[in-house]
């Protein structure tokens, strides 16, 4: 791929600037930099700054430790994944553990905790939290899982299949004759540590700071867990109505992320240009050391998926009410929820047909990194910025744009934060796809005198739709169990399954919580799979609609 | 018959190692001729292809076709504009498209319409004997037939000149020589101008009129003239030694 032309140049940059518009405009809420670092409250024995940096710390650890575990996980099942050409479901199905809910998972964790303490049927401890007067560094006498290690260990069994997806295709490239080549002079696991790891270090790098940079981020299982972590302080500022200096204390988080996107995207360019001296990815079928693979896979579908839903159904069972009761109570938000999440799913999977057919041929690194900071910022810093930016357009909007605001769908401002937060994801695959085609595909089509979008239809989105697809189906159930966007973004009335799911989380783990979460984790499964099977069934299909269109008007 | 002309050109390629791939190149192709290309791998043969077809810009120099500046310091007539044909070393076939599909493809920016665009499809599938394989694609394509759709794909748009980079590399002995007669048979009727890339002198010899060699990025000596069995004014001389097809 090349490098943009200087005309494309500048509109990466005022589309990326325009993705960043939101970060910028959350600095201009209530609150100050003074009021977050200059000051120390009264009766407190440490100033607010110390605090923050101890929030900051306690993020950092669970990164590095969900990092240790999403690579423990990743690196087998990439692998493994690499062994042949893999269809969209089983991808699908390792993707799981990254479509179940990040709460969901807590909530099945805690079940099989309970459980192992009282034994099936006992009484419940009361897992109730008091939010505001969460004592740092974790509780004690509450079990093991809340305590950073805690944290960490949740968020890195549903983060590895990032690790598994980024390393994937380094594999692949691997796989041709250089891991060929050592497995004539030496053992596969000598192969794959000397040879195979080592070509894809870079994609292991990335894999490992993505990881390292969503966990540092997290809200959700943190705040479950009762661990303060820096988002938790951003969103506590955010509660007290100070959003000025929600964003000044997310901003040493933010900048650790910026200089680690920045790092991350200079390995993607490094790659790209590697990639293309030799000429591109090639399938190979040696099966060596696909039993481990296939072992610590299932472990980690188990440990990431199927473990904590079945904790779900165990909660659910253990109580001594109807399913139907259970469940009855998250049917209306899971409803909302499910609505939104689609329509952002469809939203970014046009976002990426429409980046490989404007720019079939060009790298948009100015665009991803973009795209890449408002996924890893804290999410309620981003939201609250897109509520500054939602409001402000309201209230200006009068004369000959009222009709704007007014014609605005409830929920849009919702959809709208999900498709900005996930961008990363169709801009990602996008590229990544691009980045498989032989540039001679496209550049026959180039001397056949096609336009450039002309190439990008004709040649390039055909041989991508499966892209397009893993990025619907990604954002879909990503959205799905967002929470920091759909707590601040939800239309009035409307309670996102997410929100719902987490409230009832801190009033304690009911039946209804392990009903709801049970529901959310399985329409997510569902969804994933079911896209996967359909993508697998339509290349079955084969469709031959592609030549009848390359005919034109013959 | 279109006269290329080659004068001085320069070219550096990488982002962060840069790396001076061709310097001072000088060449010249009469209208209707063959150069033959000749050099070691890395010496720059598939990057000045690639000048030439405006798929890359050039750092110094210019590039003329028939006498009108394709590429220099201040112009760069964008690739499909320049109508030039051209066989990648990786063939760069679509997986997406039938046989019938990659040439349709191609044609609909020509000006054949109707009638002459189903005779020249015809005439190319048939004489790289493509007939009868219109609907597959090219996952369902021998190593051979692929080479063969690649070149005819290239050779379908109405061309004034072919850039082929190492096209027989995966042809077996008796399907080369088919091929290598089908393509100098059209490139002779329609007086293409062609620059032709291979290690094998048999090849060259068989289309080349000129040969020149290329040594890390230099132009080595003057272009040797080829004794062509085919002659250089299309003549059918006899072959030598034991290729005949
Ligand atoms: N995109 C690129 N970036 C940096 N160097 C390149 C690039 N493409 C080719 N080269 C280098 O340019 C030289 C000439 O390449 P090429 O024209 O492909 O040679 P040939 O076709 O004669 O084998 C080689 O040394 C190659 O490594
Ligand atoms: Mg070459």
């Amino acid at each position: 791929m090349r490098r943009p032309s200087t005309r494309v140049g500048i509109v990466h940059a005022v589309l990326a600037a325009t993705m960043l518009v939101p970060l910028a405009l959350s600095f201009s809420g209530g609150g100050s930099f003074a009021d977050v670092y200059l000051t120390t409250d009264p009766g407190a024995a440490t100033s607010r700054r110390m605090l923050l940096f101890e929030a900051l710390a306690r993020s950092s650890w669970i990164g590095l430790g969900a990092c240790a575990v999403a690579l423990a996980f990743g690196i087998p099942a990439a692998w493994l994944l690499s062994r042949r050409k893999r269809t969209l479901f089983f991808l699908a199905l390792c993707a799981l553990p990254l479509a179940l809910a990040p709460s969901v998972a807590v909530s099945g964790w805690l079940e099989w905790w309970s459980v192992a303490m009282r034994g099936l049927g006992g009484a419940r401890p009361e897992l109730t939290s008091a939010f505001r007067q969460m004592p740092a560094g974790g509780m004690t006498g509450m079990g093991p899982l809340f305590s950073i290690p805690g944290v960490a260990l949740v968020l890195g069994l549903g983060l590895w299949p990032i690790v598994a997806f980024e390393l994937w295709p380094a594999f692949i490239r691997a796989r041709g004759d250089a891991y060929e080549s050592a497995l004539l002079a030496g053992s596969p696991a000598k192969a794959f540590f000397r040879v195979a790891l080592p070509m894809a270090r870079g994609e292991l790098a990335a894999g490992a700071l993505l990881v390292f940079l969503l966990a540092a981020s997290d809200f959700t299982v943190s705040s479950l867990l009762l661990v303060r972590t820096l988002p938790i302080e951003v969103h506590d500022y955010l509660s007290l109505g100070k959003a000025g200096s929600a964003a000044w204390a997310a901003l040493p988080l933010v900048l650790l992320i910026g200089t680690a996107a920045a790092l991350l995207s200079r390995v993607h360019a490094r790659d790209a240009q590697a990639s293309e001296h030799t000429g591109g990815a090639r399938e190979a079928q040696v099966t060596s050391g696909s039993r481990w693979g296939a072992a610590i896979l299932a472990l980690g579908l188990g440990m990431g998926f199927v473990f904590p839903l079945a904790g779900c159904v165990v909660g659910v069972m253990d109580s001594a009410v109807s399913w139907s009761h259970a469940f009855k109570a998250g049917l209306e938000p899971l409803g909302v929820s499910l609505r939104l999440s689609i329509a952002a799913a469809i939203v970014a999977m046009l976002l990426a047909a429409a980046r490989i057919v404007l720019w079939p041929n060009m790298r948009a690194r100015t665009l991803n990194v973009a795209g890449l900071l408002v996924l890893v910022v804290p999410g309620t810093f981003l939201a609250s910025g897109l509520l500054n930016l939602g409001t402000g357009l309201a209230m200006h909007a009068s004369g000959p744009f009222e009709w704007v605001a007014q014609a605005m769908p409830a929920g849009m401002l919702m959809a709208f934060g999900y498709v900005l937060r996930f961008v990363y994801i169709p801009m990602r695959l996008a590229e990544e796809g691009l980045r498989t085609l032989d540039p001679a595909t496209l550049e026959t089509a180039e001397l056949a005198g096609q336009s450039g979008l002309m190439q990008g239809l004709g040649v390039a989105l055909p041989q991508l739709w499966g892209h397009l697809l893993a990025a619907e189906m990604l954002v879909f159930v990503l959205a799905l169990g967002d929470l920091p966007v759909s707590d601040t973004l939800a239309p009035p009335g409307a309670v996102p399954v997410s929100v719902w799911l987490f409230q009832q989380q801190h009033l304690g783990y009911t039946e209804a919580v392990f009903g709801l979460s049970l529901l959310v984790g399985a329409a997510a499964a569902a969804g994933l799979l079911g896209s996967g099977l359909l993508g697998t069934a339509l290349r079955k299909l084969g469709t031959r609609r592609w030549d009848a269109w390359a005919g034109g008007g013959a | 018959m279109s006269h290329l002309e080659i004068l001085g050109v320069a070219k550096t390629l990488g982002e962060s190692d840069r790396v001076a791939v061709l310097r001072e190149v000088t060449l010249r192709v009469q209208g209707g001729q063959c150069l033959g290309l000749k050099g070691a791998t890395g010496s720059g043969k598939t990057t000045l292809l690639r000048l030439i077809a405006g798929l890359e810009r050039l750092d110094q120099g210019e590039i003329r076709i028939d006498g009108l500046a394709v590429s220099g310091p201040k112009v760069h007539i964008p690739a499909g504009r320049r109508r030039v044909g051209f066989v990648f070393q990786t063939l760069g076939l679509w997986p997406h498209l039938s046989v019938d599909g990659h040439l349709d493809y191609v044609l609909q920016a020509s000006p054949f319409r109707g009638d002459e665009r189903v005779r020249r499809k015809r005439e190319l599938l048939q004489a790289f004997h493509l007939g009868g394989l219109e609907n597959r694609r090219p996952g369902e394509l021998s190593g051979g037939e692929r080479h063969l759709l690649a070149i005819a794909r290239a050779l379908a748009p109405d061309i004034r000149m072919l850039l082929l980079d190492e096209p027989f590399a995966g042809l077996d002995g008796q399907l080369r020589d088919l091929v290598i007669d089908a393509l100098g048979r059209i490139r002779r009727e329609r007086q293409l101008t062609t620059v032709l890339v291979s290690h094998d002198i048999f090849e060259l010899r068989a289309l080349s009129n000129e040969l020149v060699y290329l040594r890390e990025g230099h132009v080595v000596g003057q272009p040797s003239p080829l004794p062509s069995p085919r002659g250089p004014n299309g003549g059918d001389a006899p072959r030598k030694g034991g290729h005949g097809a």
